[in-house]
């Protein structure tokens, strides 16, 4: 919750002020966000962008905040909402299967091998990720960022006994997507 | 599949942890980005206003100019005064619709369940959308302030049937030539976004 306590612990209004409040939203929330833009955009720069184009909207919108407690949901819906409005309008940049590199690059040959596993199964991952159709993708995209079915709810505007079924289909067709992968890796080898 | 473990290495993948941090605290601090957000919002809300002011500040000096008519000279004939009276009604259109823009980029449509603003998507890449039709009366009444203006200086020698068919066959080609290149851009650059929302809202929709 956005906190509206000042530091002499007097809860006041006027010292939540605007700016405040949005560097408490930053902080707490900027990590979340830049891995929600890097869930549904590839290219660096674009990724930039969107970063600072989500924390405009969350800027705008904060007057317009009305139940503070529901600020996570809140950024989520913005970040998600931004996110895919720029993904569908650069298709180019979606991440799409062949641009994601299968090999470990030479540059990071020297780092450990359980990082470079962690890179290599986020990967193959995320290659059946975009292997799913726009909905379960924006579920899974939530999914990974652990939030409970009823903020997934919140943040789509489907029913909680909705997200739950199609959550429950949408890890049962990634696991066979990556099961189908696995395979497929192992007959080639 | 365990979740709990994916999601823990989703978050902690060793590409952006860095990246983020790297980024972050060098390039985007919460102050430098604050700054940079607050400048974009003035730009962008300066943008639209000004568009607005400056339509809204012409149509009041034409309408001014009509009705204290400085140069009788300028607004003897009827054809003139007809002409600037449609192009008033014309501009007048338009503001209400900039003052709606501008009403839109304050409403943080963002800010809505993903649902709401998949509706909302649909309904703004669509080619006809509701506030479209704006553009008929538009269309109407720049055409007969072109017909007034024009003819007015072919009518001293009497009504001319032939500069009016050429004059309202080249306007209306002009318009339909307009349409149709709006049209074939609609084809290439939103139908294909449109369609991904609609098979996004198809696929929420499904039970």
């Amino acid at each position: 919750m956005i906190p509206l306590v000042n530091k002499a612990g007097r809860k006041t209004m006027s010292d939540s002020s605007k700016e405040r409040r949005f560097h408490w939203i930053y902080q707490k929330f900027r990590d979340p966000v830049y891995r929600t833009c890097c869930f549904y955009i590839q290219d660096p720069d674009l990724r930039q962008d969107l970063f600072q184009d989500v924390f405009l909207k969350i800027w705008r919108g904060l007057d317009s905040l009305k139940n503070p407690e529901a600020v996570k949901t809140w950024v989520y819906r913005i970040a998600t909402n931004t996110a895919l409005s720029m993904a569908m309008r650069s298709r180019k940049d979606l991440i799409r299967i062949d641009q994601i590199p299968g090999d470990i690059p030479a540059d990071r040959e020297t780092e450990s091998t359980s990082t470079l596993d962690q890179t290599d199964e986020i990967h193959r991952m995320m290659r059946c990720v975009h292997r799913l159709n726009a909905q379960d993708q924006v579920l899974v995209g939530l999914l990974l960022e652990e939030l409970s079915s009823k903020e997934m709810a919140e943040v789509t505007g489907l029913s909680e006994s909705n997200v739950r079924v199609r959550i429950h289909r949408s890890k049962k067709r990634l696991k066979e997507l990556m099961e189908e992968e696995k395979n497929g890796l192992e007959t080639d080898q | 599949m365990d979740w709990k473990q994916i999601s823990k290495t989703w978050k902690e993948h060793p590409d952006w942890p860095a990246t983020v941090a790297e980024w972050m605290d060098q390039k985007a601090s919460g102050m430098h980005l604050l700054e940079q957000v607050q400048a974009r919002d003035r730009k962008n809300q300066r943008l639209i206003r000004v568009a607005v002011n400056m339509l809204s500040i012409a149509t009041a000096l034409l309408t001014i100019t009509v009705f204290l008519n400085p140069a009788p000279d300028l607004f003897t004939h009827y054809s003139t005064r007809a002409t600037a009276a449609l192009e008033i009604l014309a501009f007048t259109l338009f503001i209400p619709y900039g003052y709606k823009k501008l009403m839109e980029y304050q409403a943080n449509l963002e800010s809505l369940s993903l649902s709401e603003f998949l509706a909302y998507g649909e309904k703004r890449f669509a080619f006809w959308r509701k506030d479209s039709w704006i553009l008929i009366p538009y269309i109407i009444l720049i055409g007969a302030a072109l017909n007034f203006s024009i003819m007015g200086r072919y009518n001293e020698n009497g009504f001319s049937w032939t500069v009016f068919f050429w004059l309202n066959g080249s306007f209306l080609l002009v318009m339909g030539i307009a349409f149709l290149l709006s049209w074939l851009n609609w084809r290439k650059k939103q139908l294909p976004i449109l369609q991904e929302i609609r098979s996004i809202r198809t696929g929420f929709s499904e039970s």
